[in-house]
């Protein structure tokens, strides 16, 4: 694909404290935990009793579902404390960190081994919640043979990672994860930003496709459905940039390596910077060498500020994410808000704010600007979906839960953070990413 | 400002959650948040939000009919001096003609916001900005000189029957304001059309 993809609808949200391009290494941290939470429609059935002894790759837990399909610890040490919520459901996995004890694997050249002992090590490793499966984003299903696997190294979120700056030493890792990679499956696409001279360019056995233009064209759902769309019972698989690298490692060393380089960013963090740690790292930690006013009232995500998942100064890492956002409360009131071009700090994609005037970075609360009110046709949400679909008849189909309209409408090619920009965008302030993540678990159910 | 929202604190308190006139917090809500953008934060979905919501929207809306307001109102009074052949300045023109419609206008509004009102109390949701609108697009499509009664009637109509039967704004399959004009049309059909039109009437 020499020519490149180019997203036109969108929208750049320049949101201030941008993570400096700094990384600091290998920072540890008390506790991690494992978060089921990240994977989605995963149960978790625990192998370990809490007091149990762990080393760095035992098996913690496994899904109910598939029970080849292990999670792993990230780090040597005690299994603390299972968190549990309401229904006994399993919150966090919380490990205090003791020894460097390591599970090791037998591992050979990728093009030596066939698929099955790849996957197999996978499996056992507990790489395997690398790989994401699409439709509904699930963790892949090993017995599946997938059309594709798609890797975004185009970073479009506000305040997201740069995937080339994350990479860059480790380039050697990454093109062993992706020869592991390549014998899952004959194709695998990696997007990168079309304006930057790409050392991922040079990766072998990828598709390049280099992509420009305004967020969400590094999701994933944009970049398939722009170069070989889902057809009905297609499957095609993600991995995420840093989780190559995992997977390199693993195929180096044999040992799982849980390594995860976030960017600490938003406003309220005093030296916004990479820091490198490892999965389920504790976010005080994170917070103090960020430089992190933890007196104020603040908002931490694992994730960006779009689709992010609410944690706790106390929380941890999530499994996934390479950013982790900081930004203000917003529960304070605002006299006349209602006034167009009253707040013009506050951004706004319908231009009802003079935002758009300057290319100053914003410090943006998360007050919701308003109250939630019935969806209103203002084709606000068309002009942030870079897809072809219809992206509030989708959203009524699944509000209403009418699966039939539903598959007609596209629900196998998005996700749930697709929406992120509607949510922010729309009038209504409905909650988008609910409903398709509603829908998507009755489809899930219903469909399978 | 501290001031006003402390006032109104204390005067929500009987509307609030167990109290004794909850039943009514969706009227004292609306006030309120036409006051005051309400110190709600994102629960779930994205953590930050565009600037723009429902009550924004539409008061764009009602901006931007402004000019058509102005000069409708101004060629009320045009058309009524021209008629009678006598000389008139444009704040002449402009005087007479919002005599007649800011009438027109402050019953739409009165009659459209109190069945609102009410219906939010009684389905127990916030009020919808939607009326905003819909309020002055109605004395904006009626002929000038209709009855003040009939313009609460049609305006009682197109609410009850064109929006609220429908489960409020954003449900309704008909367009509102355009349906008061049609039943203004077909109920009084003398008035909406030339054989009750003052000026011609007169005319030799």
């Amino acid at each position: 694909m020499s020519k490149g993809l180019r997203i036109r609808r969108g929208a750049r949200i320049n949101l201030k404290g941008k993570a400096e391009k700094i990384i600091n290494e290998s920072v540890g941290s008390r506790t991690y935990a494992l978060q089921p939470d990240d994977f989605f429609a995963l149960t978790p059935k625990m192998h370990l009793k809490e007091g149990a002894k762990v080393q760095a790759g035992t098996p913690v837990f496994f899904s109910k579902n598939n029970p080849r399909i292990q999670f792993v610890s990230p780090v040597a040490g005690t299994l603390k404390a299972i968190v549990r919520g309401p229904k006994r459901k399993i919150l966090e996995v919380v490990i205090e960190a003791q020894g460097d004890e390591a599970v090791s694997h037998t591992v050979a050249q990728p093009e030596k081994m066939d698929r099955e002992a790849i996957v197999e090590v996978l499996l056992q490793s507990g790489s395997w919640p690398f790989l994401r499966q699409r439709p509904y984003n699930v963790i892949a299903d090993p017995e599946v043979h997938p059309k594709a696997i798609y890797i975004s190294a185009f970073a479009t979120a506000p305040l997201d990672a740069d995937f080339e700056f994350l990479l860059k030493d480790q380039l050697a890792s990454f093109q062993k994860g992706i020869d592991v990679l390549h014998q899952l499956a004959e194709t695998i696409y990696l997007a990168t930003d079309q304006n930057y001279q790409s050392a991922l360019a040079a990766i072998k056995h990828t598709t390049h496709i280099p992509v420009s233009g305004p967020h969400p064209a590094g999701n994933e759902s944009v970049i398939i459905h722009h170069t070989d769309p889902l057809a009905m019972h297609e499957k095609v698989w993600t991995i995420r940039p840093e989780d190559v690298v995992n997977i390199g490692l693993l195929f180096e060393t044999g040992q799982y390596s849980a390594q995860r380089t976030v960017a600490v960013a938003g406003s309220a963090v005093g030296k916004p910077h990479y820091i490198k740690t490892k999965i389920g790292a504790q976010l005080s930690t994170l917070c103090e060498i960020a430089e992190v006013d933890t007196q104020l009232n603040l908002r931490y995500i694992n994730g960006d500020v779009l689709t992010g998942r609410r944690t706790q100064q106390q929380g941890h890492l999530g499994f996934y994410n390479n950013l982790l956002s900081i930004i203000l409360e917003g529960n304070q009131y605002r006299m006349f808000g209602w006034m167009p071009f009253k707040d013009n700090g506050i951004p706004s994609l319908s231009k009802t704010s003079f935002a758009w005037l300057s290319n100053k970075a914003k410090a943006i609360d998360t007050n919701l600007n308003g109250e939630e009110r019935a969806l209103v046709v203002t084709g606000e949400m068309e002009k942030v979906f870079p897809m072809d679909i219809y992206p509030m008849q989708l959203l009524k189909a699944c509000m209403i839960g009418d699966i039939e309209k539903m598959e007609w409408l596209g629900i196998y090619e998005v996700i749930p953070e697709d929406f992120g920009l509607i949510d922010f965008a729309n009038t209504s302030k409905i909650e988008a990413q609910e409903i398709i993540k509603d829908a998507m678990y009755l489809m899930l159910k219903e469909v399978g | 400002m501290s001031f006003i929202r402390k006032k109104l604190d204390q005067i929500r308190k009987p509307f609030e959650k167990g109290q004794k006139w909850e039943r009514f917090a969706p009227a004292i809500n609306a006030f309120d948040t036409f006051l005051f953008v309400p110190n709600h934060t994102t629960s779930k979905g994205a953590h930050v939000r565009d600037a723009v919501d429902l009550k924004r929207t539409m008061i764009t809306v009602v901006l931007a009919l402004m000019p058509a307001l102005v000069y409708g109102i101004y060629n009320t009074g045009y058309q009524h001096f021209i008629q009678l052949g006598q000389s008139f300045t444009f704040m002449d023109a402009f005087l007479h003609g919002a005599f007649k419609v800011v009438p027109m206008i402050v019953v739409s509004y009165v009659v459209g916001l109190s069945i609102e009102f009410a219906f939010a109390v009684y389905r127990g949701h916030e009020v919808n900005e939607g009326y905003l609108v819909t309020g002055l697009l109605i004395p904006m499509i009626m002929p000038v000189d209709i009855p003040l009664w009939m313009v609460a009637i049609s305006v009682a109509f197109a609410v009850l029957i064109a929006k609220e039967a429908f489960g409020g704004t954003g449900m309704n399959i008909l367009n509102p304001a355009l349906t008061a004009r049609a039943f203004a049309f077909f109920a009084y059909p003398t008035y909406m059309s030339v054989t009750k039109c003052g000026s011609l009437k007169q005319a030799p």
